[in-house]
């Protein structure tokens, strides 16, 4: 059976402080992986927004599996988006959205 | 701030004074997280007279240093834990020195959160090469975001995955943000009640 070389894995994300757009959010979140890892680093990473419910402030994030740390702490250091302060909460993380859906954002709604 | 916390999962929160004259304020914490009170000293103001009185107002007794000549002198004194106040590298005889001494060690991350470019490349070299040495000694390590405005917490679950970007293994450090704050937290209490180290309250 063939293997997966880039396993993927997927996070919930919750912003907590205010309403921010998708594109900002976006921007901001490759902008800070940029300045961390570099372009080789975040040409490995492989990073997807799935979506971003901005009402909400949640949104899935989709990242090779070897770069998920390395996400993680990017993300922990990104505190203003737009101009905005904000604290991003990683609510879970998982290897496929069902599980991510039914496991992290159900009782968000 | 403290609702903030709350929110992102923290059970108890430290907060911080650094006037010695300064009693605690009265706080109105919100259900289910518990705030305890530390003071910051430098280490020529922790006097062991000076050190009985805080120890009855506040939980923790900390000690800032800013250079590693601070960072012994701290060590000599009779406070719960060490922090950098201005980060230094520390070498394994440093660590070595620490460990003796039984006091934990604050890793302070705010930092990395405000600077960026060469400094921040030198602040992770030093980290990295700290990080190793309290490792290696299996010092007790608290991690702590430092964080003096809202937007400046951390999830406590979040604060181990900074040291990603010292080639840690995140989550190997968990203890540092769960189990060891715990234990600081029982040391502390032990000393203000005055029991002996070693002796322990069990409750059944």
């Amino acid at each position: 059976m063939p293997k997966r070389e880039f396993k993927r894995r997927y996070l919930a994300l919750r912003l907590i402080g205010g309403k921010v757009l998708k594109t900002a959010l976006w921007s901001s979140v490759v902008d800070v992986y940029l300045r961390l890892y570099g372009e080789y680093g975040l040409s490995k990473a492989g990073l997807r927004l799935i979506e971003f419910n901005e009402d909400r402030g949640v949104a899935i994030i989709s990242v090779n599996h070897r770069s998920l740390p390395y996400l993680r702490a990017a993300l922990s250091l990104l505190r203003e988006v737009d101009g905005k302060r904000i604290i991003i909460q990683v609510l879970g993380v998982s290897g496929t959205l069902k599980r991510l859906r039914s496991k992290f954002l159900k009782t968000e709604g | 701030m403290l609702e903030i916390a709350e929110e992102l999962g923290f059970s108890t929160v430290a907060l911080t004074v650094q006037d010695v004259k300064a009693s605690p304020p009265e706080v109105v914490s919100p259900e289910g997280l518990r705030v305890v009170w530390r003071i910051d000293l430098k280490p020529e103001e922790a006097q062991p007279s000076l050190l009985a009185r805080l120890r009855r107002r506040y939980t923790v007794i900390a000690a800032s240093c800013s250079s590693r000549r601070e960072f012994r002198r701290a060590l000599r004194t009779r406070v719960d834990l060490v922090f950098q106040d201005r980060p230094f590298a520390m070498n394994l005889s440093d660590a070595r020195v620490l460990s003796l001494s039984g006091k934990f060690f604050e890793l302070n991350l705010k930092p990395l959160m405000h600077i960026e470019g060469v400094e921040m490349a030198r602040l992770l070299r030093h980290l990295r090469r700290s990080v190793r040495s309290l490792r290696k000694l299996d010092i007790p390590v608290v991690v702590s975001s430092w964080a003096s405005k809202p937007h400046e917490l951390t999830a406590p679950l979040e604060l181990p995955q900074h040291l990603a970007l010292v080639d840690v293994n995140p989550h190997e450090c968990y203890g540092w943000v769960s189990e060891n704050p715990a234990k600081l937290l029982e040391v502390c209490e032990s000393r203000r009640i005055g029991l002996p180290e070693g002796v322990r309250i069990l409750e059944v």
